[in-house]
């Protein structure tokens, strides 16, 4: 898969969680293009075109949403969004916060940087796998991205 | 051989220095001393021939005059019986020249003067002037009487005499008003009766009357009876009174001290009171400078009353707040005469000093402003233990945000993927295999319900209550829809007393509601006629709930389990659950300052009871 036809970016260093979300979105057919990053650092590098992703990106081809966990080794989530959110170049994408974080500093600072959405994951399987499913439909399907 | 040439006598008769008249026998004036007509301010040739009567006759101005007809029978008497007679003191009045009259006393002696054949011949009437001295006398009566109306008038205290027996001889209106006897009841009466009957059997009474003697005067306080029997704190003074040397009687001046003794009593309980609190108590002027500095301030605050008195306490105390704090609590205070907060002073030292400060006005009679008064409670190791307390709070609230997401994620993964085994690989399981699956997420669920249950429990603890009116009818009603939707009608008995409102915060009170129905609902669950009763109890201006099943119930000897986290008395097969409601409620409870309380019998079933404090 090339990296410029990813349209779903999945920023999670929980592999079982990321595995089961993926899982999710692929039995709805919303998952065929998506990318999993197990930290902050790999996110940026990879949206920018930096470190491994050097030459392998075009900026033009950006994904449809990018799913960005908080709590992260290396560099966090919103270290992330700020980054993507101050960039002209990458400010359009939709950032969804997927977080177990349900604290209220972090939630207002994630909006005042411009996020999309902010999700407190579910703790339950049942009510994680239904968000992730229509996570993954609005963004994929519904919602029509910036060219 | 004559001495005294015959024509002398009549010179020495006029010539003598006393008042002398001599009168023949029908009272005809017939000499008269030139010192009587001094005193008498007549002339001899006009009085010499003329009738003693005619010459001195009463005041027509005193009706009471009554010095002619007592002379004239002192003369009688002495015409009669021939001997000299001493008059008592008259009031025989003088008239002058012009005609008006001067007030007069006289002491007079009458003697008769009788010739060889023993009869009467002259009277000489000697008269000494006692104006004066009659004067003095009725001065002093006077006076002496309008010290008896003052003695008579004296409310206040008993002043009364006792003879030299000890039986009361006079009555003033003031023991009249202290003792409640009246003159006429008293007089002649033995003293005893003031005493106690403990005191008369020691004696006291004659002994108090024997120290009187013994010192010149005695005082002393005590209890005494009045008529009615009631007693009273008396100051008493006795005094021995003497006449001629002679005892005479001993004069009481008693006083009802009773509410003075009161008073003064309160002054040393309180005084007693205040320096035994270990919590400064500090009283200024209305201008904040301090008039009383107790033992707890000075413990507090390191300064000795001694150094403080009459300084500023605004100095003192430095307090910190800022200015407009100040002015902010003076304001308050000159409003509402009272302030009630936290406040930092300073001691001596200079050290913090946390206090919780209550600042009232002193009034005097009539409301007028004494001063001010200042309460204060050191908190300082309160407040340690305050930001202690802060803080174990916060770690146990990271706790418990730690519980709810780090080990509930796990248990997501664990669900996750027993389901991708049932869903990916169920055509290769055979039915243990499966079963064993169930299992794994069965457990799982539960430990999901559990950490759920136990956050809710916690949060519990933490949650402001806002206290409003709760109407109990509706909220009760609305969570039986929920928790019983599927019970149709007739499986459950439902019976629903009508429920006071009550003044309560909403949400937890509802969660209380909730888990004693819904346990209600699930314990009866397995009756043939499940019954669900609820209602109220009043008691004291408390209300007591209560919901009550006819379902399994429980053995008494185990219920002071029942309200604690994680206690079950079924096992989850039974009744599925966590052990965590009834905590909840009597956590809520208890918050809201109630009580619970459970009643059960094995298979006949349990009522729930909670009470709301100061439900009027």
């Amino acid at each position: 898969m090339g990296y410029n036809l990813v349209d779903v970016v999945l920023v999670e260093d929980n592999i079982d969680d990321a595995e089961l979300a993926i899982r999710e979105l692929r039995k709805h057919k919303v998952g065929n293009n998506l990318l999993h990053l197990k930290d902050g650092e790999e996110a940026l590098h990879f949206v920018f075109g930096t470190g491994n992703y050097t030459g392998q990106r075009n900026l033009q081809h950006l994904p449809k949403v990018i799913l960005l966990d908080i709590q992260m080794p290396k560099v966090n989530g919103i270290e992330v969004l700020e980054k993507i959110k101050a960039d002209e170049r990458t400010k359009a994408v939709p950032v969804v916060i997927l977080t177990s974080s349900n604290q209220s500093p972090d939630i207002k600072k994630c909006y005042n940087l411009g996020v999309n959405s902010y999700i407190v994951k579910p703790v339950d399987f049942e009510n994680y796998s239904k968000t992730i499913r229509e996570l993954g439909l609005y963004w994929l399907l519904t919602n029509r991205p910036p060219e | 051989m004559a001495l005294v040439p015959e024509q002398d006598f009549r010179l020495l008769f006029e010539s003598a220095p006393g008042l002398y008249l001599a009168l023949l026998p029908d009272l005809t004036i017939a000499a008269v001393s030139n010192a009587y007509l001094e005193a008498t301010m007549t002339e001899r040739k006009k009085i010499t021939g003329h009738g003693l009567f005619e010459i001195f006759p009463d005041n027509p101005n005193d009706i009471e005059a009554d010095g002619v007809m007592n002379l004239r029978a002192s003369l009688n008497y002495v015409a009669e019986h021939k001997h000299a007679h001493t008059m008592a003191v008259q009031k025989y009045d003088i008239r002058r020249p012009d005609g008006t009259f001067e007030v007069r006393y006289w002491l007079p002696v009458n003697t008769p003067i009788l010739n060889e054949q023993n009869e009467l011949v002259y009277i000489i009437h000697n008269v000494e002037d006692v104006t004066a001295v009659q004067k003095a006398g009725d001065d002093f009566r006077k006076s002496e009487k309008n010290f008896q109306s003052l003695l008579g008038s004296v409310k206040e205290y008993a002043i009364y005499m006792l003879d030299a027996n000890g039986n009361v001889s006079t009555w003033n209106s003031g023991a009249e008003a202290i003792k409640g006897y009246k003159a006429e009841e008293i007089i002649g009466k033995p003293m005893d009766v003031f005493y106690t009957a403990g005191e008369i059997a020691s004696d006291v009474p004659r002994q108090n009357l024997k120290k009187a003697l013994q010192y010149g005067h005695y005082e002393t306080e005590g209890y005494r009876v009045k008529k009615d029997g009631s007693r009273f704190y008396a100051d008493v003074a006795i005094t021995p009174v003497y006449e001629n040397g002679q005892l005479h009687g001993y004069a009481k001046i008693t006083k009802d001290i009773t509410e003075r003794r009161k008073s003064e009593d309160t002054i040393r309980f309180m005084a007693t009171i205040l320096d035994n609190i270990q919590d400064p108590v500090i009283a200024t002027d209305n201008n904040f400078f301090i008039t009383s500095w107790n033992e707890g301030a000075e413990k507090l605050l390191e300064w000795k009353a001694r150094d403080v008195l009459g300084r500023s306490a605004i100095e003192v105390l430095k307090a910190d707040f800022p200015f407009e704090k100040r002015k902010e609590i003076l304001s308050q205070f000159a409003n509402n005469d009272f302030w009630h907060g936290e406040v930092v002073y300073h001691s001596k030292s200079g050290a913090p000093v946390n206090a919780l400060v209550t600042l009232s006005k002193i009034k005097g009679a009539g409301g007028v402003l004494k001063g001010n008064l200042i309460l204060a409670r050191d908190i300082t190791k309160r407040k340690l233990t305050e930001e202690k307390l802060k803080k174990s709070v916060d770690e146990m609230e990271a706790f418990t945000y730690s519980i709810s997401h780090d080990l509930r994620a796990p248990l997501r993964s664990i669900i996750g993927f027993a389901n991708i085994l049932e869903e990916d690989y169920g055509d290769k399981l055979d039915e243990e295999a499966k079963r064993i699956t169930g299992v794994i997420k069965k457990n799982t669920s539960r430990m999901g319900r559990l950490i759920d249950d136990l956050l809710g429990f916690s949060r519990t603890g933490k949650l402001e209550l806002i206290k409003t009116s709760v109407d109990s009818d509706k909220m009760v009603k609305q969570i039986i829809d929920e928790v019983a939707p599927n019970n149709p009608e007739e499986k459950i008995d439902w019976i629903i007393h009508p429920l006071p409102p009550v003044k309560a915060d909403l949400n937890t009170l509802n969660q209380v509601w909730i888990n004693l129905i819904s346990n209600a609902v699930k314990y009866s669950g397995k009756a043939d006629k499940p019954k669900i009763e609820i209602g109220s109890i009043k008691e004291n201006g408390n209300i007591a709930f209560f919901v009550k099943d006819n379902g399994v119930g429980f053995d008494e000897k185990y219920k002071h389990k029942l309200f604690n986290v994680f206690q079950r008395l079924h096992s989850n097969e039974e009744f599925e659950g966590t052990g965590i409601g009834l905590a909840i409620v009597d956590k809520i409870i208890s918050r809201h300052g109630g009580k619970v309380l459970a009643e059960g019998e094995v298979d006949k079933g349990a009522t729930f009871y909670f009470s709301l404090p100061n439900n009027n």
